[in-house]
């Protein structure tokens, strides 16, 4: 996940990578060894080949040193005027305490200003700009905080976190951060779950516990539609792999959820078998959109296994309801194990399949 | 987005949260400065403590009255809504009504709570205070609010029984 999302190269259809690859030639060397993309003999040339590219790039386990530290730095740096203000509560007056974090706001904008006058495409800027980002998002954050805390107003929590994921959005479209994403869709989970746990409600739709999880995994899997219709329609804007792959995470489990404790928790009928065959229905589904249109194996992965784990306690409710335990203890053991190490096989067939695809196309 | 767009965007985002918090914190010194005094009687209260120092959990003698006043259906729901209080020579808040539209009678103050889990919160229910010092909010009897033209209160002093600021 990179601070400033602004690779200069255009988007890819394939799946983006979560994580940065590994400047690291020996590191990519034994990727390849280990997927099968170089023949036996050629691990007789590859001493020679790590050699001459380490000598060409011979820090290069030094760029994800900085980028770790920048943004750890940022990160000490936020939480150090936070504590700072927090334990000299009583001494400092609360006009001090908002010009401390006002301050250190407006030093944050100016290192933004700084940083966006450097030569564009330096990699040092992105990683400057991706921690500054990271340092403005918490300031802000704790301003709220602070002014809620001064005046104890006794407004509901998730106003501050709604109001926090508003601004956090600006700043996350204007620079195409996936970090900024994240925490956008931190905080507007937040929000939302705060807000049915004070309130009970949303807009004026009442929501016990498990209807307010159906309804964020539901939000959840509206932004993971958003990024993912805008990553293939290759829109930067919304090429956000790694926000896009929590929302994603976050609305199959809330469905997940969901649809285990009705599973579970309710008299065998109808609605138990409508789940199956809305299980059925997904698999076909889940195949066309991530398989045929565009491949995406994390999305199939968190799909399929979600769908494993609903059919076995689905299969397991039907088993249990009048059967002999042990026997259905092992029929479902064998159906889970059955079924996940299908379901890795098959993926792992597909990303071989697509890395091949990958270098066969020179991507 | 081009870098120096992408700053621009961010600057006036900023300053412009910034703005409304400033505008947001003037409004609310000014009615802590000039707002109407509204004393509530605090029932019993259980002090804690939390990372700033200790604080106390406060609890208005109003309460009851106005868990009282509301439905069953009003009771097991949330509910943002207003009081009608009227106040004595002491500037002691005592329970008239719960606003539910009708037109304000004279001489009351229209007071903002909020109903959460059950519980009447007028607008915080926490006194903060330095650590160590909790034995000099034992004997605090009353709340001291300053009253917004919206029917906010803040909170701003505690008051022992003879309504001296401790």
């Amino acid at each position: 996940m990179q601070g400033n999302a602004a690779p200069p190269d255009k988007p890819s259809p394939m799946e983006p990578p979560l994580l940065p690859a590994s400047p690291s030639v020996r590191a990519q060397l034994t990727h390849w060894l280990d997927g099968g993309y170089l023949r036996k003999g050629a691990l007789s040339q590859l001493p020679a080949l790590v050699e001459t590219c380490e000598s060409r790039y011979p820090q290069h386990w030094l760029k994800p040193l900085y980028t770790m530290m920048l943004y750890l730095g940022a990160l000490s740096l936020g939480a150090g005027i936070i504590f700072f203000f927090a334990y000299n509560w009583a001494s400092l007056h609360h006009f001090a305490k908002f010009a401390l974090v006002e301050a250190a706001i407006a030093f944050a904008v100016l290192g933004l200003y700084t940083v966006s006058r450097l030569a564009p495409g330096r990699q040092v800027s992105y990683w400057l700009t991706g921690a500054l980002l990271l340092l403005l998002d918490l300031l802000v954050g704790a301003l709220l905080a602070l002014v809620g805390q001064v005046y104890q107003t006794g407004a509901d929590p998730w106003q501050l976190f709604a109001i926090w994921a508003a601004f956090t959005l600006l700043p996350a479209l204007a620079y195409r951060s996936d970090m900024l994403w994240s925490a956008f869709w931190a905080q507007s989970n937040l929000a939302l779950w705060l807000h049915f746990a004070d309130l009970g409600s949303l807009w004026g739709i009442v929501a016990d516990f498990g209807w307010a999880i159906l309804i964020i995994a539901v939000c959840n899997l509206g932004l993971h539609g958003l990024l993912e219709v805008g990553q293939r329609r290759r829109l930067r804007l919304f090429t956000q792999p790694f926000a896009n792959n929590l929302a994603l995470t976050t609305g199959v489990a809330g469905l997940a959820w969901f649809g285990a404790y009705h599973t579970l928790d309710s008299r065998l009928g109808w609605q138990h078998g409508a789940l199956f065959f809305a299980l059925l229905a997904l698999v076909p589904l889940l195949y066309l959109v991530y398989r045929r249109w565009c491949l995406r194996v994390t999305a199939l992965g968190i799909w399929g296994f979600a769908i494993i784990a609903e059919s076995s306690m689905l299969l397991a409710r039907l088993l249990f309801e009048g059967g002999e335990p042990a026997g259905s203890f092992l029929l479902v053991g064998c159906y889970v194990i059955g079924c996940s190490s299908g379901l890795a096989i098959y993926l792992k067939g597909l990303v071989r399949d697509g890395k091949l695809q990958e270098m066969q196309h020179g991507e | 987005m081009k870098g120096h767009h992408a700053f621009w965007l961010t600057l006036i985002a900023t300053f412009g949260l910034l703005a409304v918090i400033n505008v947001d914190i003037a409004s609310k010194e000014r009615q802590l400065a000039e707002g109407t005094v509204v004393r509530f009687a605090l029932a019993p209260v259980d002090p804690r403590s939390l990372m700033q120092g200790d604080y106390m959990a406060l609890a208005y003698a109003l309460e009851t009255p106005i868990l009282g006043a509301l439905t069953e259906e009003e009771r097991a729901g949330s509910l943002n809504a207003y009081v009608w209080v009227t106040l004595d020579e002491h500037a002691q808040a005592h329970f008239v009504a719960i606003d539910r539209g009708e037109p304000k009678p004279a001489d009351v103050q229209r007071v903002q709570f909020r109903l959460r889990d059950g519980q009447i919160k007028l607008a915080s229910n926490a006194w903060f205070f330095e650590e160590g010092s909790a034995a000099r909010f034992d004997i605090a009897r009353y709340g001291e609010f300053r009253l917004g033209d919206d029917g906010t209160v803040l909170l701003s002093a505690l008051l022992d029984e003879q309504f001296n600021v401790l």
